[in-house]
């Protein structure tokens, strides 16, 4: 079974399941218990505990409870499936501005945004109804004559929809969807707490669109899409003025509040419960039976895997690199030497993953901004590659035909001259380097984890399996600082204090750079003058001696 | 229990403390004690300055207002502009210090103070609240760092380079460097009220100055030759949870720092490369005063404004509390992270807690008392009786655990005990370290980047900083060279001679100076 397999049917299934648990738990059965509790205590006067308590337990079961607890739980599976769908680990960059219209026109971003707003509507409505008996329940029919019930549901479902569609737009278009990793890990209750504290509220409310001039602004556009309506259906537009009460106005209020925060809730309990970090054995029973299957449950395959699994096994790798002592059984398994043979087959296990995944990112770099610094690709000799040719023939060779996907971009490319399409098809400023390095945080965890390891390895390595690829990690370090430094400075500045925040793109650029410094300071202030012995390049050995100087800053 | 009596007596009036040889603290007259610094650093001596330009203190800042002559203008007009220049309430405040303008400005200078008491009761009645928009400058931060009349009032050297920061008492940072003219001059408009200084580990040029705003990271290249690097090197790094910062440690190898701030008892921690938070803790306990990274990096400890104290695991964060009788005033770790030393701020009493390796925290359920600071006379070389000891004001610790110092609070001697931690701890006297006369300690830093002895940075009131080299054969490893495996066994040892009392605590190696050490007595704190 492969890694990824095993990851999602042993480890992310139960993750869903609990951040669902949670969610229902947060959301729905404790305000209940709370409201009954309230009502048996303070309404009835029942002090009672033993009472106190059976009516809550009957309350709860009560075949009209669990009926309204039907539509939140099915609210909750909506966005659910959503957001497991949609999830991702790293940033979406447009390329240009017709890959965003793209994005916003895809059948699944519609869909899914429809679905979001759908379950939003459905739990406004479950709001408006929890919290006053004359807004009626969504199932329950309006009476023909009661024309306020309709205004009033359309007013509350319309509300529920544009905060859906607020929150789907920033999920979709704006990144709402990364999913990264806490920079420490304390237990899921305190970040659970943290995220229900009254700023994170705030925030989430302004975030969502529960905020005075959205709530203006979403009543305005429905004022005139009702008015429109009636004027092209020769109705009555001054019947929906009566929409402007007190109480409705303050209900709708409150129902767009309360679902700001649930949906912010909900985003954070899930993205607490997804990024929770997993521990992947270094080394398995298996590995002492060669013949055993090699696609297991390790971290040497979870490493060489893709998207959150990868993500989880590096962090788990840079957990497993650190100083803590805690980490030591575990480190020493990574130095340890197979038996029989004598191969240092956990190291290489972790160290050729990691080397892959900063060579790799290194390249795509290069190939971006510097194309003549790469490897150039053997030349075939003339006399091999051209067909065999008779001088004597008439008859020309006929050239292969271009394929479609050349001929494409020539298109595309001759439609970029023209103003209009140029304006959707040119390149956005920088949009390359941008998606590369939203895909950095990996990369930055290996970097950190094997300047880790190789730190460690000075003390604990008892057989020298690491000094082997110490020149390698070194020389790959430098010429991936050397690359990302030629970059120049961010092209977006701001000012301190402003509490504007970098795209996650521009921040994860910072932080290589900053962990390759971090990484090589740790190595060279360890190590000491040892490293220039090493068989490094000169452009590294001089690298190297500007880090054991404390020059680079 | 080791007590100030059995220190040295210290040098008579005149005489400043200038090195440490052979085990022994020696003093000289001032002029031959700053040159003898000078030949025993040579190159790496660091002369702090401050320059030709005046410093002045920034907590006694005047409003420029008061330089002017009485105004002429009518009361109305001066309310009105009180409202364009400072806002309503401002203007509100103007109209009741105006006194017998007519029978209309005083109904209107009453209803203002009856306005002006209710937006206080409701600020009062928000104070109680935990409020996201509260401001961070609450009037109970008393670790603004602040001197003693001189213009320095702090110094952090940085761990790797010979390399110290000194804070002025104007909120500005100036950088000095052995062997560079220039001293680079920090300097913000968010830069207020600093309370703490710390240089990120593994880095030539990261510098975290924490004050009223959150943390501001400077980034000085070493290579650059500007006196005043610009805004564009700063960053700020603002939890609202943590502002403004009361404390803040960087995590041993550089890449996350925990800081703490304000009113509340949030301990935050900070990816610097990212610039992501997390929360790790949110409890009750008061506001936090001071957090410790051990240099191991398993372990957080937390002091209280409150009479406790915790320490926390950095895997899952969770924490063992430990209770006291008065709030901590300083703490320090050893250089392996499996010591902690503490003092409070009522007893004059250094304590001492023990942790061991393994799942979760790992501390000593009972903080031992290790040595007695209680104030006492003793008399100098001279003969005069000197009062020494008393309240502590701070500890340091060198990079090796082998040298202590500790300032106090009311007395002008840096007490200075040779330690040493492995296998168990041990404290021997070292002496006292007297400055110029009238001169009062206000904090003191070890150079961390020594492969050899220790050079103790001793800020005086008079804003002098004074650098103390003290030559001595090291017996202790630097933590990065330790084996791991010795490490363990090693603290399993300390914790159970601690617990049991069994291993004799008198078989230390001779010091140099007196062979009084100190017997761990049990003492009064309980971990619940």
């Amino acid at each position: 079974m492969k890694p990824e397999d095993l990851f999602s049917s042993e480890v992310l299934l139960w993750r869903y399941v609990r951040a669902l648990a949670c969610l229902l738990l947060l959301q729905v059965v404790a305000p209940m218990a709370v409201c009954n509790l309230y009502h048996t205590v303070v309404a009835q006067r029942i002090l009672n505990p033993i009472t106190v308590t059976t009516n809550l337990l009957t309350s709860c079961i009560y075949p009209t409870k669990l009926l309204r607890l039907v539509v939140p739980a099915a609210c909750f599976v909506i966005l659910a499936r959503v957001h497991i769908k949609s999830y991702t680990v790293s940033a979406w960059v447009p390329l240009n501005r017709w890959e965003k219209w793209r994005r916003v026109l895809s059948l699944t971003v519609i869909l899914r945004s429809g679905l979001i707003m759908i379950a939003c509507a459905l739990l406004a409505n479950f709001y408006t109804s929890l919290a006053h008996p004359d807004f009626p329940f969504l199932v329950i029919p309006c009476t023909p004559g009661d024309v306020m019930c309709y205004k009033r549901k359309t007013v509350i479902i319309y509300m529920g929809a544009y905060v859906g569609y607020h929150y789907a737009y920033k999920y979709f278009m704006l990144n709402g969807n990364l999913i990264t990793p806490t920079p420490a890990h304390p237990r899921k209750l305190q970040l659970i707490k943290a995220s229900l504290s009254l700023r994170s509220t705030r925030e989430a409310c302004n975030t969502h669109g529960a905020n005075k001039l959205s709530f203006l602004c979403a009543i305005c556009i429905y004022m005139a899409a009702a008015i429109m309506i009636n004027l092209i259906y020769d109705g009555n537009w001054q019947e929906w003025l009566v929409i402007f009460d007190l109480p409705l106005m303050m209900m709708t209020l409150l129902a767009t509040v309360l679902l700001a925060i649930s949906l912010s809730l909900f985003s954070q309990v899930f993205h607490i419960f997804i990024t929770e970090p997993v521990e992947i054995p270094v080394a398995t029973a298996e590995d002492s039976n060669p013949e055993a299957e090699t696609d297991s449950w390790r971290l040497s395959n979870a490493l060489s895997s893709s998207g959150l699994l990868q993500l989880l096994a590096f962090w788990d790798l840079k957990t497993l690199a650190s100083s803590d002592p805690m980490n030591f059984a575990r480190r020493t398994q990574v130095f340890c030497i197979s038996q029989p043979g004598g191969h240092p087959r956990n190291w290489m296990g972790i160290m050729n993953p990691s080397m892959n995944l900063i060579r790799k990112f290194c390249e795509r770099l290069k190939r971006h901004n510097c194309p003549e610094d790469l490897p150039k690709p053997p030349v075939v000799p003339a006399g091999a590659a051209s067909a065999p040719t008779d001088v004597n023939k008439n008859e020309v060779v006929k050239p292969p035909p271009v394929p479609f996907k050349e001929r494409a971009v020539k298109l595309i490319m001759s439609l970029k001259r023209y103003p209009f399409f140029g304006y959707f098809l040119s390149d956005l400023p920088d949009a390359t380097n941008r998606s590369i390095f939203a895909e950095a945080l990996p990369v930055i965890w290996a970097v950190q984890a094997l300047g880790d390891l190789v730190t460690a390895s000075f003390t604990e390595d008892k057989f020298g399996v690491v000094q082997r690829n110490i020149p390698d990690i070194l020389m790959a370090f430098t010429q991936l600082q050397k690359v990302v430094d030629g970059l120049g400075r961010v092209t977006i500045s701001r000012r301190p204090g402003t509490g504007e925040a970098l795209p996650s793109e521009l921040q994860l650029r910072k932080a290589l750079r900053f962990s390759l410094r971090s990484a090589l300071y740790t190595v060279t202030t360890t190590f000491g003058d040892t490293v220039l012995a090493m068989p490094v390049s000169a452009e590294c050995q001089s690298k190297l001696q500007s880090y054991l100087q404390f020059k680079e800053g | 229990m080791i007590n100030l009596e059995h220190l040295h007596p210290p040098p008579g009036c005149g005489h400043v403390t200038a090195y440490e040889n052979d085990g022994r603290l020696r003093a000289l007259h001032v002029t031959e004690a700053l040159e003898t610094t000078k030949k025993w650093l040579g190159g790496q001596f660091i002369e702090v300055t401050v320059g030709q330009e005046p410093v002045r203190t920034a907590h006694s800042k005047q409003e420029a207002r008061e330089a002017f002559s009485a105004h002429t203008e009518t009361p109305w007009q001066r309310v009105m502009f009180a409202y364009y220049e400072e806002g309503w309430e401002a203007s509100l405040q103007e109209m009741i210090k105006g006194k017998d303008e007519g029978s209309l400005y005083q109904v209107a200078s009453t209803m203002a103070s009856v306005i002006l008491k209710v937006c206080g009761i409701i600020a009062k009645a928000q104070a109680l609240l935990p409020s996201p928009k509260r401001s961070g400058s609450s009037a109970n931060t008393p670790l603004v760092l602040r001197g003693s009349g001189g213009s320095i009032v702090s110094v952090a050297w940085h761990p790797h380079t010979n390399t110290l920061a000194a804070v002025f008492c104007d909120d500005t940072v100036r950088v000095f460097a052995a062997g560079r003219s220039i001293t680079p001059l920090l300097k913000h408009r968010l830069q207020k009220s600093i309370t703490h200084i710390a240089w990120m580990p593994y880095s030539a040029s990261l510098m975290a100055v924490g004050c009223e705003c959150g943390v501001l990271l400077w980034t000085l290249d070493p290579v650059n030759v500007v006196t005043r690097p610009s805004g564009s090197c700063v960053s700020l790094l603002a939890h609202p949870s943590a502002t403004p910062i009361n404390s803040l440690t960087w995590h041993p190898k550089g890449n996350l720092f925990a800081c703490v701030g304000g009113s509340n008892s949030q301990l935050v921690v900070w990816d610097v490369g990212r610039e992501a938070s997390v929360v790790v803790h949110s409890g009750t306990g008061g506001n936090i005063s001071l957090v410790l990274w051990s240099p191991d990096s398993s372990r957080l400890f937390v002091a209280y404004s409150s009479k406790i104290m915790r320490v926390f695991e950095t895997r899952s964060w969770t924490y063992e509390q430990w209770s006291l009788e008065s709030p901590i005033q300083s703490a320090v770790w050893s250089s392996l992270g499996h010591l902690l030393l503490f003092v409070t701020q009522d007893d004059p009493v250094l304590y001492y807690l023990g942790f061991i390796p393994g799942e979760g925290v790992g501390g000593t359920q009972v903080a031992a008392q290790v040595a007695d600071l209680t104030q006492t006379l003793v008399s100098d070389e001279d003969g005069e009786e000197v009062s020494v000891g008393g309240p502590v004001k701070q500890l340091a610790w060198d990079i090796r655990s082998e040298r202590l110092a500790i300032v106090f609070r009311d007395t002008e001697f840096v007490v200075l005990f040779h330690t040493h931690t492995h296998p168990t701890l041990h404290l021997a006297p070292g002496g006292l370290i007297r400055g110029e006369p009238c001169q009062v300690p206000v904090s003191v830093s070890f150079q961390k980047n020594l492969p050899n002895g220790a050079v103790l940075s001793v800020v005086w009131s008079s804003g002098q900083v004074q650098h103390i080299p003290m030559r001595y054969s090291s017996r202790e490893p630097l933590p990065s060279t330790l084996n791991t495996s010795t490490f363990n066994t090693s603290i399993r040892t300390t914790h159970n001679s601690i617990l049991n009392c069994s291993v004799p605590l008198n078989t230390s190696m001779g010091y140099a100076g007196s062979p009084v050490t100190s017997p761990l007595i049990g003492g009064i704190f309980t971990s619940p």
